[in-house]
């Protein structure tokens, strides 16, 4: 995207400076995540009694949230366009269908986690189902952290409208947001489909 | 007149990038789901369209290619790499 000059208005030197400092963050969260995968894979094969990642995870339950995922990312990306041409009605619907799509993806989470509980399959069952647990659940807190962020700042565009300050805010949340979308990405990869292999 | 061509252009870009992600989604899932390919190869193939995804991602929707890009990337590459460092070393423990 090439900054236009209504871009450059909304967004000032000390914007940009804010913004490539959200990007050392995300440097950070790969190394977070990097660590919780390595964990994962080098314990996915210790089951001892319980299930393993072929016999508990379910793929069409997986599918509906990727699509879901995959569609917030856009909604959000749609969103930062809108505020971009400074439309505020807009940009506030994309956010809202954004925190709802991730609010879906969360309730299906806890929905999952709770059918494997029921199947006997908790945390402390085997070294497997202690690293899936922590990787999923990081990544499932951090999509909360991400609607409640989100929402916190639709209250203050609804109330305020699009302004040099709101904007640099938006768009950094919205780069958590594409990035939390990534590391979606590689579970799914990594974790379901490798798993079920 | 010229301005709103632009910003067509940038929707439909975006729409396109969201249509090729679930498409390579869409691929991933029933290449697991349907096992036309042996592991091995399935694996591999598996992270390169994951890794795909993810360019587009941070190509298109997170602007990596805007001015001082270096820096994000110094950052993306460098978080990555020690990354790669921790879950290679935790798979050989």
């Amino acid at each position: 995207m090439e900054t236009t000059s209504e871009q450059k208005q909304l967004y000032n030197k000390q914007a940009q400076m804010n913004i490539l400092a959200f990007w050392f963050l995300i440097g950070a969260e790969v190394v977070v995540f990097g660590c919780l995968f390595g964990i994962y894979l080098a314990v996915k094969t210790l089951t001892s009694d319980g299930p393993g990642p072929n016999e508990l995870f379910k793929l069409n339950e997986i599918m509906l949230s990727t699509v879901i995922l995959l569609t917030s990312s856009f909604t959000c990306a749609l969103a930062i366009y809108f505020l971009n041409l400074s439309r505020k009605t807009w940009t506030l619907l994309f956010f809202l269908i954004t925190i709802i799509l991730g609010l879906a993806f969360v309730g299906l989470e806890i929905r999952e986690f709770t059918l494997y509980v029921k199947e006997g399959a908790t945390i402390s069952t085997s070294a497997f189902l202690g690293a899936f647990y922590m990787l999923l659940g990081t990544h499932g807190f951090h999509v909360l952290l991400g609607v409640i962020w989100i929402t916190l700042l639709l209250v203050q565009l609804s109330l305020r409208g699009i302004n040099q300050e709101i904007a640099p805010k938006l768009f950094i949340a919205s780069l958590y947001w594409h990035f939390i979308d990534v590391i979606w990405v590689m579970i799914f990869t990594v974790v379901y489909l490798i798993g079920k292999v | 007149m010229k301005k709103v061509n632009k910003h067509q252009k940038e929707i439909r870009q975006l729409s396109l990038s969201f249509l090729l992600m679930i498409a390579l989604t869409a691929i991933a899932f029933s290449l697991v789901l349907f096992q036309l390919i042996s592991p091995p190869i399935l694996i591999i193939l598996l992270l390169v369209l994951a890794l795909i995804q993810i360019i587009i991602q941070f190509d298109r929707f997170m602007d990596m290619r805007e001015k001082e890009g270096y820096y994000r990337l110094t950052s993306l590459i460098g978080g990555s790499f020690v990354a790669l460092l921790t879950i290679i070393f935790l798979i050989l423990l």
